[in-house]
Protein backbone atom coordinates (compact mmCIF):
# COMPACT_ATOMS: atom_id res chain seq x y z
CA UNK A 1 0.00 0.00 0.00
CA UNK A 2 2.64 2.51 1.13
CA UNK A 3 6.33 1.96 0.57
CA UNK A 4 9.00 4.47 1.53
CA UNK A 5 12.53 3.74 0.50
CA UNK A 6 15.44 5.78 1.95
CA UNK A 7 13.42 8.99 2.01
CA UNK A 8 15.14 12.23 3.00
CA UNK A 9 13.61 15.68 3.16
CA UNK A 10 15.60 18.85 3.62
CA UNK A 11 14.28 22.38 3.97
CA UNK A 12 16.37 25.46 3.39
CA UNK A 13 16.18 28.05 6.14
CA UNK A 14 18.37 30.95 5.11
CA UNK A 15 21.82 29.51 4.49
CA UNK A 16 21.06 26.55 6.69
CA UNK A 17 19.56 23.24 5.55
CA UNK A 18 17.22 21.59 8.01
CA UNK A 19 16.89 17.85 7.62
CA UNK A 20 13.30 17.02 8.51
CA UNK A 21 13.51 13.35 7.50
CA UNK A 22 16.64 11.23 7.40
CA UNK A 23 16.77 7.98 5.46
CA UNK A 24 13.25 6.87 6.34
CA UNK A 25 12.17 3.46 5.05
CA UNK A 26 8.73 2.13 5.90
CA UNK A 27 6.12 -0.26 4.53
CA UNK A 28 2.43 -0.23 5.38
CA UNK A 29 0.10 -2.95 4.17
CA UNK A 30 -3.44 -2.44 2.92
CA UNK A 31 -6.00 -2.23 5.74
CA UNK A 32 -3.33 -1.62 8.36
CA UNK A 33 -3.69 1.06 11.02
CA UNK A 34 -0.35 2.62 11.86
CA UNK A 35 0.26 5.32 14.43
CA UNK A 36 3.21 7.61 13.82
CA UNK A 37 4.44 8.76 17.19
CA UNK A 38 6.88 11.52 17.89
CA UNK A 39 7.42 14.87 19.56
CA UNK A 40 6.71 18.14 17.78
CA UNK A 41 9.27 18.70 15.06
CA UNK A 42 10.13 15.03 14.72
CA UNK A 43 9.00 14.97 11.07
CA UNK A 44 5.53 13.37 11.37
CA UNK A 45 3.65 16.02 9.39
CA UNK A 46 6.41 16.18 6.78
CA UNK A 47 6.16 12.44 6.30
CA UNK A 48 2.38 12.60 5.88
CA UNK A 49 2.60 15.42 3.35
CA UNK A 50 5.20 13.44 1.35
CA UNK A 51 2.97 10.35 1.33
CA UNK A 52 0.03 12.48 0.20
CA UNK A 53 2.15 13.96 -2.60
CA UNK A 54 1.74 17.46 -1.17
CA UNK A 55 5.51 17.82 -1.18
CA UNK A 56 8.40 16.10 -2.90
CA UNK A 57 11.22 14.35 -1.02
CA UNK A 58 14.79 15.57 -1.44
CA UNK A 59 15.80 12.02 -2.26
CA UNK A 60 14.41 8.50 -1.97
CA UNK A 61 11.30 6.86 -3.33
CA UNK A 62 7.68 6.88 -2.14
CA UNK A 63 5.17 4.49 -3.63
CA UNK A 64 1.49 4.60 -2.76
CA UNK A 65 -0.84 2.00 -4.28
CA UNK A 66 2.06 0.99 -6.49
CA UNK A 67 2.37 4.49 -7.97
CA UNK A 68 5.55 6.48 -7.54
CA UNK A 69 3.83 9.49 -6.00
CA UNK A 70 7.11 11.24 -5.23
CA UNK A 71 7.72 11.78 -8.94
CA UNK A 72 4.23 12.62 -10.12
CA UNK A 73 3.75 16.04 -11.70
CA UNK A 74 1.71 18.30 -9.44
CA UNK A 75 -1.58 18.07 -11.36
CA UNK A 76 -1.35 14.26 -11.51
CA UNK A 77 -0.62 13.97 -7.79
CA UNK A 78 -3.70 16.15 -7.15
CA UNK A 79 -5.76 13.74 -9.25
CA UNK A 80 -4.27 10.80 -7.36
CA UNK A 81 -5.09 12.37 -3.99
CA UNK A 82 -8.62 13.11 -5.10
CA UNK A 83 -9.13 9.50 -6.16
CA UNK A 84 -7.45 7.60 -3.32
CA UNK A 85 -6.46 9.67 -0.30
CA UNK A 86 -8.35 11.41 2.48
CA UNK A 87 -6.45 13.88 4.63
CA UNK A 88 -7.56 14.96 8.10
CA UNK A 89 -5.69 18.06 9.23
CA UNK A 90 -4.92 19.12 12.75
CA UNK A 91 -6.50 22.54 12.25
CA UNK A 92 -9.37 21.19 10.08
CA UNK A 93 -8.67 23.70 7.24
CA UNK A 94 -12.35 24.15 6.47
CA UNK A 95 -13.26 26.88 4.01
CA UNK A 96 -14.83 29.80 5.88
CA UNK A 97 -17.87 31.32 4.19
CA UNK A 98 -19.02 27.96 2.89
CA UNK A 99 -21.57 25.89 4.75
CA UNK A 100 -21.05 22.34 6.01
CA UNK A 101 -22.36 20.62 2.89
CA UNK A 102 -20.31 22.82 0.57
CA UNK A 103 -17.16 22.10 2.56
CA UNK A 104 -17.82 18.37 2.42
CA UNK A 105 -18.40 18.50 -1.34
CA UNK A 106 -15.36 20.72 -2.05
CA UNK A 107 -12.83 17.95 -2.95
CA UNK A 108 -15.17 16.58 -5.61
CA UNK A 109 -15.97 19.86 -7.34
CA UNK A 110 -13.15 19.48 -9.92
CA UNK A 111 -14.44 15.99 -10.76
CA UNK A 112 -17.40 17.53 -12.65
CA UNK A 113 -19.93 15.12 -11.17
CA UNK A 114 -23.62 16.00 -11.48
CA UNK A 115 -24.84 18.15 -8.61
CA UNK A 116 -27.39 15.60 -7.38
CA UNK A 117 -24.63 12.96 -7.11
CA UNK A 118 -22.49 15.36 -5.05
CA UNK A 119 -25.41 16.14 -2.74
CA UNK A 120 -26.21 12.45 -2.31
CA UNK A 121 -22.59 11.57 -1.51
CA UNK A 122 -22.38 14.45 0.98
CA UNK A 123 -25.68 13.43 2.61
CA UNK A 124 -24.44 9.87 3.21
CA UNK A 125 -21.19 11.07 4.80
CA UNK A 126 -22.88 13.76 6.87
CA UNK A 127 -25.46 11.27 8.17
CA UNK A 128 -22.74 8.83 9.16
CA UNK A 129 -21.01 11.57 11.15
CA UNK A 130 -24.26 13.02 12.57
CA UNK A 131 -23.82 16.47 11.05
CA UNK A 132 -26.61 16.22 8.47
CA UNK A 133 -28.89 18.46 10.56
CA UNK A 134 -26.28 21.23 10.24
CA UNK A 135 -25.72 20.87 6.49
CA UNK A 136 -26.62 24.46 5.70
CA UNK A 137 -24.84 26.05 8.64
CA UNK A 138 -21.72 28.15 8.13
CA UNK A 139 -18.70 26.18 9.38
CA UNK A 140 -17.50 29.15 11.46
CA UNK A 141 -20.54 28.72 13.69
CA UNK A 142 -19.78 25.10 14.58
CA UNK A 143 -18.07 23.78 17.69
CA UNK A 144 -14.57 22.26 17.49
CA UNK A 145 -15.94 18.73 17.51
CA UNK A 146 -18.45 19.50 14.79
CA UNK A 147 -15.76 21.13 12.68
CA UNK A 148 -13.62 18.02 13.09
CA UNK A 149 -16.51 15.84 11.90
CA UNK A 150 -16.98 18.08 8.86
CA UNK A 151 -13.26 17.67 8.15
CA UNK A 152 -13.63 13.88 8.42
CA UNK A 153 -16.69 13.88 6.15
CA UNK A 154 -14.70 15.92 3.64
CA UNK A 155 -11.79 13.48 3.86
CA UNK A 156 -14.18 10.58 3.23
CA UNK A 157 -16.28 12.09 0.43
CA UNK A 158 -14.14 10.48 -2.28
CA UNK A 159 -14.31 7.05 -0.56
CA UNK A 160 -10.52 6.93 -0.07
CA UNK A 161 -8.60 3.72 0.49
CA UNK A 162 -6.03 5.59 2.56
CA UNK A 163 -6.66 8.09 5.36
CA UNK A 164 -3.83 10.28 6.58
CA UNK A 165 -4.59 12.03 9.85
CA UNK A 166 -2.28 14.69 11.24
CA UNK A 167 -2.76 15.22 15.00
CA UNK A 168 -6.50 14.62 14.65
CA UNK A 169 -7.26 15.08 18.37
CA UNK A 170 -5.03 18.10 19.01
CA UNK A 171 -7.97 20.50 19.13
CA UNK A 172 -10.52 18.18 20.73
CA UNK A 173 -11.49 17.50 24.32
CA UNK A 174 -11.51 13.97 25.75
CA UNK A 175 -15.15 13.23 24.81
CA UNK A 176 -14.75 14.42 21.21
CA UNK A 177 -11.43 12.59 20.94
CA UNK A 178 -13.19 9.36 21.93
CA UNK A 179 -15.84 10.04 19.27
CA UNK A 180 -13.15 10.57 16.65
CA UNK A 181 -11.43 7.33 17.62
CA UNK A 182 -14.75 5.56 17.20
CA UNK A 183 -15.01 6.93 13.64
CA UNK A 184 -11.46 5.85 12.87
CA UNK A 185 -12.24 2.39 14.20
CA UNK A 186 -15.23 2.12 11.86
CA UNK A 187 -13.04 3.16 8.95
CA UNK A 188 -10.48 0.52 9.84
CA UNK A 189 -13.29 -2.07 9.99
CA UNK A 190 -14.33 -1.11 6.46
CA UNK A 191 -10.84 -1.90 5.15
CA UNK A 192 -9.44 1.63 4.90
CA UNK A 193 -5.72 1.99 5.59
CA UNK A 194 -5.03 4.50 8.36
CA UNK A 195 -1.85 6.40 9.08
CA UNK A 196 -2.22 8.64 12.10
CA UNK A 197 0.48 11.07 13.14
CA UNK A 198 0.04 11.98 16.78
CA UNK A 199 1.66 12.42 20.13
CA UNK A 200 -1.67 11.89 21.94
CA UNK A 201 -1.24 8.88 24.30
CA UNK A 202 -4.90 7.95 23.64
CA UNK A 203 -3.82 6.26 20.43
CA UNK A 204 -1.02 4.17 21.85
CA UNK A 205 -3.17 1.54 23.59
CA UNK A 206 -5.95 1.15 21.06
CA UNK A 207 -6.82 -2.41 20.03
CA UNK A 208 -7.31 -1.59 16.37
CA UNK A 209 -3.88 0.01 16.00
CA UNK A 210 -1.65 -2.59 14.34
CA UNK A 211 1.66 -0.83 14.75
CA UNK A 212 3.27 2.18 16.35
CA UNK A 213 6.18 3.73 14.50
CA UNK A 214 8.26 6.23 16.40
CA UNK A 215 9.98 9.16 14.75
CA UNK A 216 12.77 11.02 16.49
CA UNK A 217 14.68 13.87 14.87
CA UNK A 218 13.56 12.75 11.44
CA UNK A 219 14.55 9.11 11.89
CA UNK A 220 12.52 5.99 12.64
CA UNK A 221 13.69 4.58 15.95
CA UNK B 1 12.39 51.73 -40.12
CA UNK B 2 9.05 52.94 -38.83
CA UNK B 3 8.10 52.06 -35.28
CA UNK B 4 4.36 51.59 -35.10
CA UNK B 5 2.81 50.34 -31.83
CA UNK B 6 2.39 46.89 -33.41
CA UNK B 7 6.06 46.69 -34.44
CA UNK B 8 7.18 47.85 -30.99
CA UNK B 9 4.99 45.18 -29.39
CA UNK B 10 6.39 42.47 -31.67
CA UNK B 11 10.00 43.55 -31.12
CA UNK B 12 9.54 43.74 -27.35
CA UNK B 13 8.04 40.26 -27.34
CA UNK B 14 10.94 39.04 -29.46
CA UNK B 15 13.34 40.39 -26.83
CA UNK B 16 11.37 38.66 -24.06
CA UNK B 17 11.34 35.38 -26.01
CA UNK B 18 15.08 35.61 -26.62
CA UNK B 19 15.79 36.27 -22.96
CA UNK B 20 13.55 33.56 -21.53
CA UNK B 21 14.26 31.20 -24.43
CA UNK B 22 17.98 31.63 -23.76
CA UNK B 23 17.50 30.80 -20.08
CA UNK B 24 15.35 27.79 -21.01
CA UNK B 25 17.98 26.73 -23.56
CA UNK B 26 20.76 26.64 -20.95
CA UNK B 27 18.58 24.85 -18.38
CA UNK B 28 17.28 22.41 -21.02
CA UNK B 29 20.82 21.38 -21.87
CA UNK B 30 21.48 20.59 -18.20
CA UNK B 31 18.25 18.62 -17.81
CA UNK B 32 18.67 16.66 -21.06
CA UNK B 33 22.24 15.78 -20.11
CA UNK B 34 21.58 14.59 -16.56
CA UNK B 35 17.99 13.28 -16.64
CA UNK B 36 17.68 9.69 -15.34
CA UNK B 37 14.03 8.87 -14.93
CA UNK B 38 14.55 5.74 -12.81
CA UNK B 39 16.80 7.37 -10.19
CA UNK B 40 15.52 8.94 -6.96
CA UNK B 41 18.56 10.98 -6.01
CA UNK B 42 18.53 14.57 -4.82
CA UNK B 43 19.80 15.70 -8.21
CA UNK B 44 16.95 13.99 -10.04
CA UNK B 45 14.31 15.60 -7.80
CA UNK B 46 15.98 18.98 -8.37
CA UNK B 47 15.91 18.32 -12.13
CA UNK B 48 12.29 17.21 -11.83
CA UNK B 49 11.28 20.55 -10.31
CA UNK B 50 13.46 22.48 -12.74
CA UNK B 51 12.03 20.62 -15.71
CA UNK B 52 8.55 21.72 -14.70
CA UNK B 53 9.62 25.37 -14.57
CA UNK B 54 11.48 25.18 -17.90
CA UNK B 55 8.55 23.40 -19.56
CA UNK B 56 6.24 26.19 -18.45
CA UNK B 57 8.60 28.84 -19.89
CA UNK B 58 8.92 27.06 -23.24
CA UNK B 59 5.21 26.33 -23.28
CA UNK B 60 4.37 30.02 -22.93
CA UNK B 61 6.88 31.07 -25.60
CA UNK B 62 5.57 28.58 -28.15
CA UNK B 63 1.94 29.13 -27.25
CA UNK B 64 2.33 32.86 -27.74
CA UNK B 65 4.12 32.40 -31.06
CA UNK B 66 0.95 30.88 -32.56
CA UNK B 67 -1.39 33.90 -32.21
CA UNK B 68 1.58 36.19 -32.84
CA UNK B 69 1.80 34.81 -36.36
CA UNK B 70 -1.66 36.20 -37.04
CA UNK B 71 -0.60 39.43 -35.34
CA UNK B 72 2.47 39.65 -37.58
CA UNK B 73 0.27 39.37 -40.69
CA UNK B 74 -2.17 41.89 -39.21
CA UNK B 75 0.77 44.27 -38.59
CA UNK B 76 1.95 43.89 -42.19
CA UNK B 77 -1.59 44.49 -43.39
CA UNK B 78 -1.80 47.66 -41.31
CA UNK B 79 1.60 48.84 -42.57
CA UNK B 80 0.30 48.69 -46.14
CA UNK B 81 -1.44 52.01 -45.43
CA UNK B 82 1.92 53.79 -45.06
CA UNK B 83 4.04 51.93 -47.62
CA UNK B 84 3.67 53.35 -51.11
CA UNK B 85 2.24 50.88 -53.58
CA UNK B 86 1.24 48.25 -51.06
CA UNK B 87 -2.45 47.39 -51.04
CA UNK B 88 -2.32 44.66 -48.40
CA UNK B 89 0.14 42.65 -46.29
CA UNK B 90 1.49 41.08 -49.49
CA UNK B 91 3.12 44.32 -50.68
CA UNK B 92 4.69 44.87 -47.25
CA UNK B 93 5.93 41.28 -46.96
CA UNK B 94 7.46 41.45 -50.44
CA UNK B 95 8.97 44.88 -49.92
CA UNK B 96 11.87 43.13 -48.15
CA UNK B 97 13.87 40.50 -50.09
CA UNK B 98 13.33 37.76 -47.54
CA UNK B 99 9.81 38.82 -46.44
CA UNK B 100 8.01 35.97 -48.17
CA UNK B 101 10.55 33.42 -46.89
CA UNK B 102 10.10 34.81 -43.38
CA UNK B 103 6.34 34.29 -43.67
CA UNK B 104 6.78 30.74 -44.97
CA UNK B 105 9.35 30.06 -42.25
CA UNK B 106 6.87 31.28 -39.65
CA UNK B 107 4.27 28.86 -41.00
CA UNK B 108 6.71 25.94 -40.78
CA UNK B 109 7.59 27.03 -37.23
CA UNK B 110 3.91 26.98 -36.29
CA UNK B 111 3.96 23.23 -36.95
CA UNK B 112 7.34 22.73 -35.28
CA UNK B 113 6.49 24.67 -32.11
CA UNK B 114 3.00 23.18 -32.05
CA UNK B 115 4.52 19.71 -32.15
CA UNK B 116 6.63 20.55 -29.10
CA UNK B 117 3.47 21.67 -27.28
CA UNK B 118 1.76 18.37 -28.07
CA UNK B 119 4.83 16.44 -26.93
CA UNK B 120 5.00 18.43 -23.70
CA UNK B 121 1.31 17.80 -23.08
CA UNK B 122 1.78 14.06 -23.63
CA UNK B 123 4.77 14.08 -21.28
CA UNK B 124 3.11 16.06 -18.48
CA UNK B 125 0.02 13.86 -18.55
CA UNK B 126 1.93 10.61 -18.22
CA UNK B 127 3.08 9.91 -14.67
CA UNK B 128 6.26 8.27 -15.96
CA UNK B 129 7.23 11.48 -17.81
CA UNK B 130 8.39 9.45 -20.81
CA UNK B 131 9.34 12.35 -23.09
CA UNK B 132 11.12 14.69 -20.68
CA UNK B 133 14.58 14.14 -22.11
CA UNK B 134 13.30 14.09 -25.71
CA UNK B 135 11.35 17.33 -25.35
CA UNK B 136 14.34 19.19 -23.92
CA UNK B 137 16.64 17.85 -26.64
CA UNK B 138 14.06 18.98 -29.19
CA UNK B 139 13.85 22.41 -27.58
CA UNK B 140 17.62 22.74 -27.88
CA UNK B 141 17.17 22.04 -31.61
CA UNK B 142 14.04 24.19 -31.98
CA UNK B 143 15.75 27.11 -30.29
CA UNK B 144 17.71 27.56 -33.52
CA UNK B 145 14.64 28.19 -35.75
CA UNK B 146 13.19 30.33 -32.95
CA UNK B 147 16.31 32.54 -32.97
CA UNK B 148 16.43 32.57 -36.77
CA UNK B 149 12.78 33.63 -36.93
CA UNK B 150 13.31 36.38 -34.38
CA UNK B 151 16.45 37.52 -36.17
CA UNK B 152 14.66 37.60 -39.51
CA UNK B 153 11.70 39.42 -37.99
CA UNK B 154 13.94 42.10 -36.48
CA UNK B 155 15.77 42.32 -39.83
CA UNK B 156 12.46 42.55 -41.66
CA UNK B 157 11.11 45.42 -39.60
CA UNK B 158 14.40 47.32 -39.65
CA UNK B 159 14.59 46.91 -43.46
CA UNK B 160 11.13 48.33 -44.09
CA UNK B 161 11.41 51.56 -46.02
CA UNK B 162 8.27 53.67 -46.23
CA UNK B 163 9.72 55.87 -48.99
CA UNK B 164 10.39 52.89 -51.28
CA UNK B 165 7.70 52.11 -53.85
CA UNK B 166 6.63 48.46 -53.73
CA UNK B 167 4.56 46.27 -56.03
CA UNK B 168 0.95 45.56 -55.15
CA UNK B 169 -0.41 42.04 -54.72
CA UNK B 170 -2.02 42.05 -58.18
CA UNK B 171 1.47 42.10 -59.69
CA UNK B 172 3.14 39.84 -57.15
CA UNK B 173 0.63 37.00 -57.45
CA UNK B 174 0.38 36.79 -61.21
CA UNK B 175 2.01 34.98 -64.12
CA UNK B 176 4.07 38.11 -64.80
CA UNK B 177 5.62 38.14 -61.34
CA UNK B 178 9.39 38.09 -61.27
CA UNK B 179 9.43 35.72 -58.28
CA UNK B 180 9.15 31.92 -58.34
CA UNK B 181 5.40 32.29 -57.71
CA UNK B 182 4.96 32.87 -61.46
CA UNK B 183 6.01 29.23 -62.02
CA UNK B 184 2.80 28.09 -60.32
CA UNK B 185 0.78 29.96 -62.92
CA UNK B 186 2.31 27.90 -65.71
CA UNK B 187 0.12 24.96 -64.61
CA UNK B 188 -3.63 25.09 -65.26
CA UNK B 189 -5.41 26.16 -62.05
CA UNK B 190 -7.94 23.33 -62.42
CA UNK B 191 -5.07 20.87 -62.01
CA UNK B 192 -4.10 22.52 -58.71
CA UNK B 193 -7.74 22.36 -57.69
CA UNK B 194 -7.90 18.64 -58.47
CA UNK B 195 -4.63 17.98 -56.61
CA UNK B 196 -6.07 19.85 -53.60
CA UNK B 197 -9.25 17.76 -53.54
CA UNK B 198 -7.12 14.65 -54.14
CA UNK B 199 -5.01 15.48 -51.07
CA UNK B 200 -8.13 16.00 -49.00
CA UNK B 201 -9.45 12.61 -50.18
CA UNK B 202 -6.07 11.11 -49.23
CA UNK B 203 -6.28 12.60 -45.76
CA UNK B 204 -9.77 11.14 -45.31
CA UNK B 205 -8.48 7.76 -46.51
CA UNK B 206 -5.58 8.04 -44.04
CA UNK B 207 -8.11 8.73 -41.27
CA UNK B 208 -10.11 5.68 -42.29
CA UNK B 209 -6.99 3.50 -42.43
CA UNK B 210 -5.95 4.68 -38.90
CA UNK B 211 -2.38 5.06 -40.07
CA UNK B 212 -0.41 7.88 -38.35
CA UNK B 213 2.25 7.89 -41.06
CA UNK B 214 -0.32 8.20 -43.87
CA UNK B 215 -2.00 11.01 -41.92
CA UNK B 216 1.27 12.89 -41.54
CA UNK B 217 2.14 12.65 -45.25
CA UNK B 218 -1.36 13.36 -46.58
CA UNK B 219 -1.89 16.35 -44.29
CA UNK B 220 1.46 17.94 -45.06
CA UNK B 221 0.63 17.57 -48.76
CA UNK B 222 -2.83 18.98 -48.09
CA UNK B 223 -1.36 22.03 -46.33
CA UNK B 224 0.96 22.72 -49.25
CA UNK B 225 -1.52 22.17 -52.06
CA UNK B 226 -4.36 23.90 -50.21
CA UNK B 227 -2.26 27.08 -50.12
CA UNK B 228 -1.38 26.76 -53.81
CA UNK B 229 -5.00 26.01 -54.78
CA UNK B 230 -6.15 28.94 -52.65
CA UNK B 231 -3.85 31.30 -54.55
CA UNK B 232 -4.37 29.83 -58.01
CA UNK B 233 -7.98 28.66 -58.03
CA UNK B 234 -10.12 29.78 -55.09
CA UNK B 235 -9.03 33.36 -54.37
CA UNK B 236 -10.49 34.84 -57.61
CA UNK B 237 -13.88 33.48 -56.50
CA UNK B 238 -13.54 35.10 -53.06
CA UNK B 239 -12.71 38.46 -54.67
CA UNK B 240 -14.95 37.81 -57.68
CA UNK B 241 -12.10 39.10 -59.83
CA UNK B 242 -10.61 36.64 -62.35
CA UNK B 243 -7.08 38.05 -62.18
CA UNK B 244 -6.75 38.63 -58.44
CA UNK B 245 -4.89 35.82 -56.69
CA UNK B 246 -3.55 37.40 -53.51
CA UNK B 247 -3.63 35.15 -50.40
CA UNK B 248 -3.34 38.18 -48.10
CA UNK B 249 -6.31 40.29 -49.23
CA UNK B 250 -8.54 37.62 -47.71
CA UNK B 251 -7.45 38.99 -44.34
CA UNK B 252 -8.91 42.42 -45.00
CA UNK B 253 -12.11 43.98 -43.76
CA UNK B 254 -13.60 44.12 -47.29
CA UNK B 255 -13.72 40.32 -47.25
CA UNK B 256 -14.95 40.14 -43.64
CA UNK B 257 -11.51 38.96 -42.43
CA UNK B 258 -12.49 35.53 -43.77
CA UNK B 259 -8.82 34.71 -44.34
CA UNK B 260 -8.17 34.47 -40.60
CA UNK B 261 -10.90 31.84 -40.30
CA UNK B 262 -9.84 29.93 -43.43
CA UNK B 263 -6.16 29.85 -42.47
CA UNK B 264 -6.96 28.92 -38.87
CA UNK B 265 -9.07 25.98 -40.11
CA UNK B 266 -6.45 24.85 -42.61
CA UNK B 267 -3.47 25.12 -40.26
CA UNK B 268 -5.35 23.56 -37.32
CA UNK B 269 -6.66 20.70 -39.43
CA UNK B 270 -3.37 19.79 -41.03
CA UNK B 271 -1.44 20.44 -37.81
CA UNK B 272 -3.42 18.01 -35.65
CA UNK B 273 -2.96 15.13 -38.07
CA UNK B 274 0.66 15.93 -39.01
CA UNK B 275 2.05 16.80 -35.57
CA UNK B 276 -0.27 14.36 -33.78
CA UNK B 277 0.75 11.68 -36.26
CA UNK B 278 4.45 12.27 -35.59
CA UNK B 279 3.75 12.11 -31.86
CA UNK B 280 1.84 8.86 -32.32
CA UNK B 281 4.74 7.43 -34.31
CA UNK B 282 7.05 8.34 -31.41
CA UNK B 283 4.63 6.92 -28.82
CA UNK B 284 3.72 3.90 -30.99
CA UNK B 285 0.03 4.43 -30.39
CA UNK B 286 -3.06 5.87 -32.09
CA UNK B 287 -4.68 8.96 -30.56
CA UNK B 288 -8.05 9.21 -32.22
CA UNK B 289 -8.66 12.75 -30.87
CA UNK B 290 -5.95 14.27 -33.11
CA UNK B 291 -7.33 12.76 -36.31
CA UNK B 292 -10.93 13.56 -35.44
CA UNK B 293 -10.05 17.20 -34.84
CA UNK B 294 -8.04 17.23 -38.04
CA UNK B 295 -10.84 15.71 -40.08
CA UNK B 296 -13.32 18.19 -38.61
CA UNK B 297 -11.18 21.29 -39.33
CA UNK B 298 -10.13 20.07 -42.78
CA UNK B 299 -13.70 19.24 -43.76
CA UNK B 300 -15.01 22.62 -42.61
CA UNK B 301 -12.16 24.29 -44.54
CA UNK B 302 -12.87 22.32 -47.72
CA UNK B 303 -16.61 22.98 -47.51
CA UNK B 304 -16.03 26.66 -46.71
CA UNK B 305 -13.57 27.31 -49.52
CA UNK B 306 -15.59 25.26 -52.03
CA UNK B 307 -18.68 27.33 -51.37
CA UNK B 308 -17.07 30.36 -53.05
CA UNK B 309 -16.78 28.93 -56.59
CA UNK B 310 -20.05 27.04 -56.18
CA UNK B 311 -22.04 30.07 -55.14
CA UNK B 312 -20.38 32.10 -57.91
CA UNK B 313 -21.39 29.49 -60.48
CA UNK B 314 -24.95 29.28 -59.17
CA UNK B 315 -25.33 33.04 -59.29
CA UNK B 316 -23.63 33.65 -62.62
CA UNK B 317 -23.84 30.36 -64.52
CA UNK B 318 -20.11 30.46 -65.43
CA UNK B 319 -16.75 29.60 -63.85
CA UNK B 320 -14.04 32.20 -63.62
Amino acid sequence: MICLHHVCKRFAQGDEAIEALKDVSLEIAQGECVVLRGASGSGKSTLLSLIAGLAQPSSGEIRVLDREISKLPEHLSALFRRAHIGFIFQKFHLIPGLNVEENVIAPLIPANLPLHVLHEKARIKMEALHIDSKAKRDVKRLSGGEQQRVAIARALINDPVLILADEPTANLDAKLSAELIEHLYMLKQSGVTLLIATHDPLFFDLDFVDRIVELKNGRIV
Amino acid sequence: MSLTPEIIALLLLDAVFLLFGGIAFVLSAGIAWRWRSNETTELQYALHRRSYLVSVIINYIFMLKIPLFAFFIYTCDKLSAIITGAMCASGVVNSVDFGLYLTLFKIVNLYVFGFWLLLNDADMNDEKLPFTRLKFILFILFFIPLCVEIGLEIGFFTSLNVSKIVSCCGTLFSASSTSSISLLFSVDEKIWMMIFYGCFALSVAAYASRSPLASVVSNLLLALFALIALILFFSPYVYELPTHHCPFCLLQKEYFYVGYLLYALLFSGTFYAAAGGVLDLVQKRYTKRFYRLSLFFNTVYVIGISLYPLSYYLRNGVWL
